[in-house]
C-alpha cells in the first residue's frame, strides 16, 4: 500500500505501481467463503477437473467478482484515501489460479473541484505477457491537498 | 434494453417477460464489523481504513458487489446454452458503509438478450440491485451484475 501520495501531482498518463497478483486455491476457497457460504469443493474454482469440464483449461479459474475485488484494491492501493464512484468491470476472458498476473491502473481524465480531485482511470489484470483477462473503467475522488 | 428483434427464433432465450423490470426480491442485510474484517482479510486487503477494527472503518469497495442477497433469480433458458459464467460487474457508490448499517436490498432483473460475434454466440442475463441505508432512505450502491451462456 502506498504510504503518502501526493495526488495533486498525478495527471492524465501516470500509472499504478505495478503490482503481482498470485490467487491461490487457499485465497479462493476464503473468498467462496464470504462470498458463497462455502469454499467451492468440486467447482472450477478449485477443481482442475471441473474446470475442464465446462471448457478452461485444466486449471481453476478465479471467480470474476474477487477478480472485480481486485481491481478496486489496485485503485485503493495507490489512493489509499480514494472514494471509489464507479467502477465497471468486463471479465473478459480466464483469469487462473497458481498463475503470475500483474494489476495496473492508468489516469485517463483529472478534473479539479474545490476540496477534491476527480480521476477517470483505466485499470487492468493482465498477464506477464500483456493479455488483459479483466478490465475496467472507474471514477475516483480523492481529497486535494 | 437490447434490442432482439434481429435474433433468430430458434436463438430466442426462453423466460417470463412479465419479470423484466420488476423486482425479485428484497432483504434487510446488517453490516456488522465482523463482516467487514472477515471479508478485507479473505482478499488480502491491509489498508487500515477496511482493515482495522474501529470508529474510522469502512467496507472495502467491493464487498456489495459481492453480497448474494437476496437470491432472486428468474430462470432464463438459451437453447444454445451449456456453460455459464459471469460477464461483468457495474458497480456505483455514493455512500461509504460502515459497521452497524442497516442496508434494504432490492434486484431487478434488467436485461436478458442474445448476442452473435466474433466468439460465437451467446446470451446475457443482467440483474440490478439497489442498496438504501435503512436509517436515512439515502442509497448507497446500485450494482449491475452481467452473467453469459455459450454453447
Amino acid at each position: 500500500m502506498a504510504e503518502s501520495v501526493d495526488y495533486a501531482s498525478l495527471d492524465v498518463g501516470d500509472e499504478a505501481p505495478e503490482t503481482a497478483l498470485h490467487v491461490t486455491v487457499e485465497a479462493v476457497r476464503k473468498f467462496l467463503k464470504v462470498y458463497m457460504g462455502n469454499e467451492g469443493q468440486g467447482s472450477r474454482f478449485t477443481d482442475p477437473d471441473a474446470a475442464a469440464a465446462e471448457g478452461f483449461d485444466r486449471k481453476p479459474v478465479i471467480p470474476g467478482p474477487l477478480g472485480f475485488v481486485h481491481l478496486a484494491r489496485t485503485i485503493v492501493d495507490w489512493m489509499p484515501d480514494a472514494r471509489i464512484e464507479k467502477l465497471d468491470v468486463v471479465y473478459r476472458s480466464p483469469t487462473y489460479l497458481n498463475t503470475d498476473y500483474v494489476r495496473r491502473a492508468v489516469i485517463t481524465d483529472r478534473a479539479d473541484r474545490e476540496g477534491e480531485i476527480r480521476f477517470e482511470m483505466d485499470v487492468y489484470i493482465e498477464t506477464l505477457d500483456g493479455n488483459r483477462t479483466q478490465r475496467g473503467a472507474a471514477v475516483v475522488y480523492v481529497p486535494r491537498g | 434494453m437490447a434490442d432482439e428483434s434481429k435474433v433468430s427464433p430458434d436463438l430466442e432465450p426462453q423466460f417470463d417477460r412479465s419479470k423484466l423490470g420488476k423486482v425479485l426480491g428484497e432483504a434487510d442485510i446488517t453490516v456488522t464489523e465482523e463482516a467487514i474484517l472477515q471479508f478485507a482479510e479473505a482478499v488480502g486487503e491491509t489498508n487500515p481504513r477496511f482493515s482495522q477494527p474501529g470508529p474510522d472503518l469502512e467496507a472495502l469497495p467491493g464487498m456489495l458487489a459481492i453480497i448474494n442477497r437476496p437470491q432472486a433469480r428468474v430462470q432464463v433458458r438459451f437453447p444454445f446454452a451449456t456453460v455459464g459464467m459471469p460477464a461483468g460487474t457495474t458497480m456505483e457508490m455514493f455512500e461509504s458503509v460502515r459497521p452497524g448499517d442497516v442496508l434494504h436490498v432490492s434486484v431487478k432483473l434488467a436485461d436478458v438478450y442474445v448476442k452473435t460475434g466474433r466468439s460465437g454466440t451467446m446470451g446475457f442475463v443482467v440483474y440490478d440491485k439497489e442498496f438504501v441505508r435503512k436509517r436515512d432512505g439515502k442509497l448507497v450502491a446500485r450494482v449491475r451484475q452481467s452473467s453469459l451462456t455459450r454453447p
